[in-house]
């Protein structure tokens, strides 16, 4: 791991979300650290993970805001929509109110987000196959009527966790390459570091601070 | 296990079970990181022995301590209270002991038929208990109830849910049924939990209502709104404590959210080992919220020390050093004395909550629409 810390050319912002206990935490956990985490505590806030990933030759790190599910507190999550440049939205195929949730969640990551967020439909939980609630094929219709990527997920063995948050910054660089998402403009949740120096030119993203203290 | 300075302070009688695990006198399981094993020398015993004897005293005639001579009584909650006694005295300082209840609950409409009854606090608690609850939010309850401390004996044994789990789901669904307008936030779980660890249900149960009705009222409530204001108050009081810190903070947009909202609102909980949890709460349960804000302050002051702070070139490196206070400050003592030779005093606090209460207004009224927060989902 000769990786230094600069030694990435882009930054991407990630958010999750979801009802409570749809296993956000576990998958970034999955994600993050290839374990999993049985007795995670639900989160209360906010937290974050980071890791580094390569996409086309590109380093590519990856910042991301694990939101707490539970209703109350989008009053302090939805401040972290903005400037996301992928949102994974979660819910558990083993009950059936987290997937009857997601139109309430995806209002909000359209009206919070920039229209170029790539938003990824996850079920969580495949590992649970026997108690599912939602079919495969409903959550795959529901993902193509509203234009998302889709996958069923397990955070606990790990299958097709990796997948999902690659997919995403696969799609984000190639929205990128093509030139939809406009690296200038504020709040494209992709920071590009010329690969040369530690203190690459800031495009849009975290500089935008807020300092308005009803969005803390 | 038999506790060297004899409390015992057993979930069950029986003998432990011939596994490799034990658990602390709190129920924390000897595996995992909570686990805390005292060590009470005699010199200590013989000073809890008086101790105990002064708690004693005080709580005989509790009133009217209180009334004339709250310096002494504040000065022995910051030197720690007597674990034997620390659940009462926890109740007289919050007055959720049952007399307090009785006389301030039993004239409301429902509760008249106790008023003179001295099982009053249990009766209401019991009636609270058995009302009708939203079937959803009893679900959501039950969901979360096994997710709390589950390396505790009184939660978990034997990788099987325990006695603990439906006394604290009773307590949160009390609570809600008492608090309708609060409802149930997952930060009350961690608290009420911690609770269930020092005194049964219904004692837990009026604990738990004082500390949102009088000391962290507004916590839970949709919206956090009460909570949002003092992490904008913590946030300027750090510039009084430690300027370059603030400085750093604020320029890389870490935001009061990405780490106070679990402190704050599980009153530290989760990020103390037990016995600076209690010590804390001794202290909080006396003197306040101000505490809150006087812990928060010596862990940014000891998480970011100077060449620490100059390493961290984003905000997500300071985040992660939030997150792992250093082995020093998680002990009682060392805690205990920071905070009490912090520079900031009531005066910056009041100071600082009246100019975020402004700005806070201010901003609503200007953004009323986006800051309503609340409704539209189901
Ligand atoms: N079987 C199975 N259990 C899982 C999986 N992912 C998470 N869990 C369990 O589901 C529960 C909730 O997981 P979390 O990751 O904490 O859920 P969350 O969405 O972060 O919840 P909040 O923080 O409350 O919003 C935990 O008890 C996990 O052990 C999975 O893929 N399979
Ligand atoms: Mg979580």
């Amino acid at each position: 791991m000769a990786a230094g810390p600069y030694n990435y050319s882009y930054i991407f912002k990630y958010i999750i979300i979801g009802d409570m206990g749809v296993g956000k935490s576990c998958l970034l956990h999955q994600f993050t650290e290839k374990k999993f985490m049985a007795d995670c505590p639900h989160t209360i806030g906010v937290e974050f993970g980071t890791r580094i990933i390569e996409v086309a030759g590109q380093k590519i790190k990856l910042q991301i805001w694990d939101t707490a599910g539970q209703e109350r507190f989008r009053a302090v999550t939805r401040s972290y929509y903005r400037g996301a440049a992928g949102a994974l939205m979660v819910y558990d195929i083993t009950r059936r109110t987290t997937y009857n949730h997601l139109s309430s969640w995806l209002t909000d990551a359209r009206n919070l987000t920039n229209p170029n967020t790539v938003i990824f439909l996850i079920g969580n939980k495949s590992d649970l196959d026997a108690q599912r609630d939602v079919t495969y094929d409903e959550a795959k219709q529901f993902a193509e009527e509203n234009g998302l990527m889709f996958l069923e997920c397990s955070a606990k063995t790990g299958e097709n966790v990796e997948d999902a948050f690659l997919d995403t910054a696969k799609k984000i660089y190639k929205n990128i390459q093509d030139g939809s998402l406009d690296l200038n403009a504020a709040e494209s949740g992709v920071q590009h570091k010329p690969s040369n120096g530690p203190r690459g030119a800031n495009l849009g993203g975290e500089s935008s601070g807020n300092k308005d203290p009803c969005s803390c | 296990m038999t506790t060297p300075n004899g409390n015992s302070f057993c979930m069950e009688e029986e003998p432990p079970a011939p596994s490799e695990t034990h658990h602390d006198m709190l129920g924390f399981r000897s595996d995992c990181s909570q686990y805390h094993h005292r060590q009470i020398s005699i010199k200590d015993t013989k000073k809890l022995r008086k101790r105990e004897n002064k708690w004693l005293k005080m709580i005989g005639k509790w009133d009217r301590t209180i009334e004339r001579r709250f310096p002494l009584i504040r000065k022995r909650c910051r030197k720690g209270i007597p674990f034997s006694l620390r659940a009462r005295a926890w109740q007289h300082l919050c007055k959720s002991d049952n007399e307090s209840i009785r006389i301030r609950f039993g004239t409301e409409e429902n509760f008249e038929s106790y008023k003179e009854d001295k099982d009053a606090a249990y009766k209401m608690y019991n009636h609270y208990l058995t009302a009708n609850t939203n079937p959803e939010v009893v679900m959501e309850i039950k969901q979360d109830v096994g997710r709390q401390f589950p390396n505790n004996k009184l939660f978990y044994e034997n990788g099987k849910s325990n006695l603990g789990q439906e006394s604290l789901a009773n307590v949160l669904i009390a609570f809600t049924n008492a608090r309708p307008r609060t409802g149930y936030c997952q930060g009350q779980g961690p608290v009420a939990a911690f609770l269930l660890m020092h005194m049964p249900e219904h004692e837990a149960f009026w604990t738990l209502i004082r500390i949102c009705d009088q000391y962290i009222c507004g916590y839970f409530d949709d919206g956090l709104r009460t909570l949002r204001l003092d992490a904008e108050i913590l946030m300027n009081l750090i510039k009084y404590v430690h300027p370059k810190a603030s400085k750093k903070m604020k320029a890389m947009d870490v935001r009061p959210a990405e780490f106070m909202i679990e402190w704050f609102m599980c009153l530290f909980t989760r990020t103390f080992p037990w016995p600076t949890c209690e010590r804390i709460w001794d202290m909080f349960f006396c003197e306040g919220v101000k505490v809150l804000f006087r812990v928060a302050l010596v862990l940014i002051k000891e998480c970011l020390p100077n060449d620490v702070l100059k390493a961290c070139t984003n905000k997500f490196d300071i985040l992660s050093k939030l997150r792992s206070p250093p082995a020093k400050v998680l002990k009682e003592d060392y805690l205990i004395q920071q905070c009490k030779e912090l520079p900031v005093n009531e005066y910056h606090m009041e100071k600082e909550h009246r100019k975020q209460l402004r700005n806070m207004r201010a901003c609503e009224v200007i953004s009323v629409p986006q800051n309503g927060d609340t409704s539209e989902v189901n």
